[in-house]
């Protein structure tokens, strides 16, 4: 995806750090054997939330065992096996980065098409692998209203994200029932939204420049964003938080290392990301950006 | 159900502030924090805490609703001094408006946005943007309600509420969060949004609080 979703690590505790780069390296392990070797090149820290809102709707809190693995072969890591929940973050991962790679065989930039046509065959592969049709077809019914919009030249980026937050939503509830669904769901659903919207606003110079889509170069008609207007999107960005936060307060409340990698996130990773916005200086400081190996 | 002012031990005379501060203080009391899982009273406690909660609804939707009731009487005071709050009433649509205000205050959102979207484009008031805006706000669709607010203060500069309404978006903004780093080890509870005043003086503002900013207890 985009690797938005991450904590800042200065602000977390050792520990916690310990325990979310664990469940990182876990994942990566687990997408090699779920859903095949070269899939990990989509690894992304969007799925540690994901796995780390399922542990906790589950009640899980699973230990980290030392590994080694080829990115690092000197030194054992401690991995974090996630099981049935940790099989299934690979599976979707592998589904989404496949829709996503589909997508950028259509964007105007040479290079990325070009990329997206050598991933192709890898996660066409790992789409069969992750076998999971119903979610499938959810997936490919979000991004086809998307398309719609698209060609529509939608200019509400809200209703542009919330086919990507529906999108989302199916994908954080997969398989579960009741209360435990419709929260997850949400979680994902306001994920996915604030993606969308913080890929929209930093996006823009790019997707004007190769003529991509972007629901925000129409409603402001491509004219280059005014400190006043990249506020307003930081404050609907930040109103974002605050729907997911409700969502997130539904968690149960035990209070562990994953309740605080979530609050991390939640409030510091995130905003974190999209402060740029704010101090409204067209480019994003790159030592900014939070985040592990 | 018992008297509501009773259960916070107050008169019926108290202000809004006074409410406020005697459901805290019971809140504080009963608050399930205090009650072990194993202490044999939590169930009490619990019992206790949804007594305060309920008074404390009552109470305040009860003085919401008599603020309502005068506003859609015509009579709308204005507290303020400055500026007005609600639409004009020689808007050709002003019925429509105050039907909308009355879906958007018992939450028919639905209702509100299909009144909303009868009334044809061309005359479509600052009171129309700033329900819109309400109506989007409870979609979610922030981005979107913050450019429907914005018309409706462009349209009417002076309107209180909808002045109150854009400061409310971007006081829950920059509070997001804010409580986060200032409560050490046991870090956050919630990042509330809004005072005591704000909420109970504005029926559809209070309606904005629930939505983007923690809520008013």
């Amino acid at each position: 995806m985009f690797g938005y979703v991450k904590p800042w690590l200065p602000e977390l505790r050792v520990r916690e750090e310990a325990t979310y780069r664990a469940l990182y390296c876990g994942l990566c392990r687990t997408m090699k054997r779920t859903v095949g070797r070269l899939s990990t090149l989509s690894l992304s820290y969007d799925f540690v939330f994901f796995l780390i809102c399922r542990l906790r709707i589950a009640g899980e809190t699973p230990t980290a065992t030392p590994r080694r693995c080829i990115a690092h072969p000197f030194r054992r890591r401690p991995m974090t096996d996630a099981g049935e929940i940790g099989r299934l973050a690979a599976r979707i991962s592998a589904l989404l980065t496949y829709d996503q790679i589909r997508d950028d065989l259509r964007d105007r930039g040479a290079k990325k098409r070009l990329r997206a046509r050598l991933l192709l065959p890898i996660f066409s592969r790992a789409r069969r692998r992750a076998n999971l049709p119903d979610l499938d077809a959810e997936f490919r019914r979000c991004l086809d209203s998307l398309d719609a919009l698209e060609r529509a030249k939608e200019p509400s980026v809200d209703a542009a994200a919330e086919t990507f937050g529906a999108l989302l939503g199916a994908a954080f509830s997969y398989g579960l029932s009741g209360d435990d669904a419709r929260i997850l769901f949400e979680i994902g659903r306001h994920i996915g939204r604030f993606i969308y919207v913080a890929d929209a606003a930093e996006d823009y110079p790019d997707d004007r420049r190769r003529g991509n889509y972007n629901p925000l170069l129409v409603s402001h008609e491509g004219r280059d964003l005014t400190p006043e207007e990249k506020n307003a999107l930081h404050t609907s960005l930040l109103l974002e938080l605050t729907s997911l936060e409700r969502a997130v307060a539904l968690l149960p409340p035990k209070r562990d290392d994953l309740s605080e990698i979530t609050d991390n996130i939640l409030y510091i990773g995130l905003p974190r990301r999209v402060a740029y916005l704010k101090t409204a200086s067209q480019e994003r400081n790159p030592g900014d950006a939070p985040g592990g190996d | 159900m018992k008297d509501p002012y009773q259960v916070l031990g107050i008169p019926p005379t108290a202000t809004d502030e006074e409410v406020k501060e005697a459901y805290r203080k019971l809140a504080r009391k009963y608050h399930p924090d205090n009650y072990n899982a194993d202490n044999p009273l939590a169930d009490l406690a619990t019992e206790k805490m949804q007594e305060v909660n309920e008074a404390y609804d009552a109470i305040k939707n009860e003085r919401i609703n008599a603020k309502m009731r005068t506003e859609t009487n015509g009579q709308s005071t204005d507290p303020g001094g400055t500026g007005h709050t609600g639409g004009d009433p020689n808007d050709p649509h002003y019925a429509a408006y105050c039907e909308a205000r009355r879906y958007l205050n018992s939450r028919r959102v639905a209702a509100a946005d299909g009144i909303l979207s009868r009334i044809p484009e061309n005359e479509r008031s600052a009171e129309w943007h700033f329900l819109k805006s309400v109506v989007l706000m409870h979609r979610g669709w922030m981005n979107d309600a913050m450019r429907e607010l914005e018309i409706a203060c462009g349209m009417d500069p002076d309107n209180r509420e909808y002045q109150q309404a854009k400061e409310m978006f971007n006081r829950s903004a920059s509070g997001y969060g804010s409580t986060y780093y200032n409560e050490g080890a046991t870090r956050r509870e919630s990042a509330g949004c809004c005072d005591a005043d704000f909420c109970t003086t504005l029926c559809l503002a209070n309606l904005l609080c629930n939505i983007c900013g923690g809520g008013c207890r």
